[in-house]
């Protein structure tokens, strides 16, 4: 049987261990790089393939190891994909949050003294960059066949969205996904979301499915995650 | 015999034929005359007309010490830092064409002025009338405009009190002017942004006298603050776009660049502490010909920058630091300071580390 194969961001790291976890051979693969490399463009769509940027392809060889294919053609129709849902690396980058960098418009509508202001169109502009070389790898994957799903991300947690402002945060994480949710939606291709069981009513992710580091989603969260997948897809095609 | 004339020992630079006949550019030697050279420590500001950027752009590569006092924000890629007016000169002012621009920026950020006309508003977009094109399609709201020049403001109050060379490429006489408060804009309301209004709105040429009245007063303004603050002025070579003078273009240009080459020259002659780049010159001597214009013969071309920034780098710079990259990188983290993208590295190297 060829499993699932779990591919993108770090939350792919956290679903691969737990899909290891179960033991009945249904997941394989792993994270390639943080969020951020990918929003830098290290992994990036060049004439209809996936390529690494120099200094990267030892990490491609490393996933294809841990997904036991030999390349991302032979991955087709079992990818899911964990890629473009976080905006942690964005958001909770500490030059935004240091309270002696930026204050933007994300952080609420009046800045204080000695704070840098950052406009909503330049803040719309950065997500907008960081997300453009996302798409164009999903575009790349949708043509080729590669994938099943996308696997959503857990939502920013409560103690960084109290740092910058609830709503805030989550609007801002919201309007960060909405072009990869659109282009998926066109495309047909399902979303394996987060369950509601595992948000808060203020919009993070429940503390008892928050992982140690305090960022990514623990391996409860990720065996709801596998299990949601499965419920969503079955088990993998014998022929893909 | 010939008599022994002044002319008699003088160097070769002081004669057409040997110092600006048929020449390359590298030729041109000993063209201007600095009299203290940019070292690596030094701070270096820069502001300025359209031309002025290419400074910044070779001090910054060449690892000289240009301040960036508005840096951009996080995670901006290089492209939108350009479109957003960041990294071009040492704070996010946009194009100063003009001496009073400068001046009325220094009183503004002194807190000695404040200008009636603050927020444009067209179609639903906020601009600000001072630095129009710094957000590339308006800002969201007329309090955005406010904040986001506070923050200018207070990136112009660090050049003040950082900077020890001021580096000022003087563009343009012409100018339009509030008749309410006497403010300047860098360009005529109505053309990026705002609406023109002749009862508001009136058109004013720079004179040689007003010039270098606003100059020494920047000059005054900057050295309060730092009293060894130097400077090196130039002229830029491109001409007007367009003249509202009444004058043809060209002769519109002509009159234009020749005041602020005087100017220049005028504050060089007076204080031993400005110098005068001449970018001008190189661009526009006869011994090449035009060649440096491209096709429009009004832009300068990539291959006259280099030329000028070459005698820049050559007359004005002693030995060059260590290079620096010409923009910041993308997303560096602070030491000590690991943000979320560095506990997702930290949780793909765990996973992999554990199989």
């Amino acid at each position: 049987m060829k499993p699932w194969i779990i591919f993108g961001d770090s939350h792919a790291g956290v679903l691969a261990r737990a899909g290891a976890e179960r033991g009945d051979g249904l997941f394989a693969g792993g994270p390639l790089m943080g969020g951020s490399n990918f929003y830098l463009g290290r992994l990036a769509a060049e004439g209809g393939r996936w390529v690494a940027a120099a200094g990267f392809e030892d990490k491609v060889g490393q996933f294809l190891a841990a997904a036991g294919v030999p390349d991302f053609e032979s991955c087709a129709g079992r990818l899911l994909i964990s890629l473009g849902f976080t905006t942690g690396p964005l958001f909770n980058d500490r030059r935004f949050a240091n309270d002696n960098a930026w204050r933007s418009f994300f952080r609420g509508p009046v800045a204080p003294p000695n704070k840098a202001y950052l406009s909503t169109g330049a803040m719309h502009r950065i997500m907008r960059d960081a997300q453009a070389p996302i798409l164009d790898l999903y575009r790349v994957a949708l043509a080729q066949g590669w994938l099943a799903a996308a696997i959503a991300a857990p939502p920013p947690p409560s103690d960084m969205a109290e740092r910058y402002g609830r709503a805030l945060t989550y609007e801002l994480h919201a309007a960060f996904e909405a072009p990869l949710r659109a282009l998926l939606a066109a495309e047909g291709l399902p979303i394996v979301e987060v369950p509601e069981e595992t948000i808060e009513p203020g919009g993070g992710l429940r503390p008892e499915f928050v992982g140690v580091d305090g960022f990514h989603g623990n391996q409860a969260y990720a065996h709801l995650m596998l299990d949601r997948t499965l419920a969503l897809l079955g088990r993998p095609p014998e022929t893909a | 015999m010939p008599s022994v004339t002044p002319y008699s020992d003088m160097p070769a630079r002081a004669f057409w034929r040997t110092g600006a006949g048929p020449r390359t550019p590298e030729q041109m030697e000993h063209l201007s005359d600095c009299r203290a050279r940019l070292t690596p420590d030094a701070v270096v500001a820069t502001a300025g007309s359209c031309f002025a950027q290419h400074i910044s752009r070779r001090l910054r590569r060449m690892g000289f010490n240009f301040l960036d006092a508005e840096p951009p924000p996080p995670w901006m890629n290089a492209a939108a830092q350009r479109d957003f007016g960041y990294g071009i000169f040492s704070a996010r002012y946009g194009n100063i064409y003009t001496s009073r621009q400068l001046k009325q920026l220094l009183l503004e950020t002194l807190g000695t002025f404040v200008p009636a006309e603050r927020v444009w508003e067209t179609d639903g977009r906020f601009y600000d009338p001072f630095r129009p094109s710094v957000e590339p399609q308006g800002f969201e709201s007329a309090a955005e405009v406010l904040l986001a020049r506070d923050t200018l403001l207070r990136g112009v109050r660090r050049i003040l009190k950082t900077a020890d060379v001021f580096v000022f490429t003087l563009g343009l006489t012409e100018c339009w002017r509030s008749r309410e408060d006497g403010a300047v804009y860098p360009t005529c309301p109505g053309t990026q942004a705002g609406a023109f209004d002749a009862r508001r709105h009136e058109f004013v040429n720079l004179t040689y006298g007003e010039i270098l009245a606003d100059m020494r007063d920047v000059i005054r303004l900057l050295r309060r603050r730092r009293p060894a603050m130097r400077f090196i002025l130039t002229v830029s070579p491109v001409p007007l776009t367009a003249t509202a003078s009444g004058r043809h273009v060209l002769t519109a240009t002509t009159h234009s660049k020749a005041i602020l080459r005087a100017v220049a020259g005028q504050l060089t002659d007076e204080f031993d502490f400005v110098d005068y780049f001449p970018s001008y010159e190189l661009i526009t001597a006869p011994s090449f010909g035009g060649r440096f214009y491209a096709a429009n013969k009004r832009e300068v071309t990539d291959e006259g920058v280099s030329v000028v920034m070459d005698l820049f780098q050559r007359e004005f710079c002693a030995a060059p630091a260590e290079a620096r990259p010409a923009t910041p990188a993308p997303h560096p983290n602070p030491a000590g300071e690991a943000g979320a993208d560095a506990i997702c590295d930290e949780m793909v190297l765990d996973f992999y580390a554990r199989r």
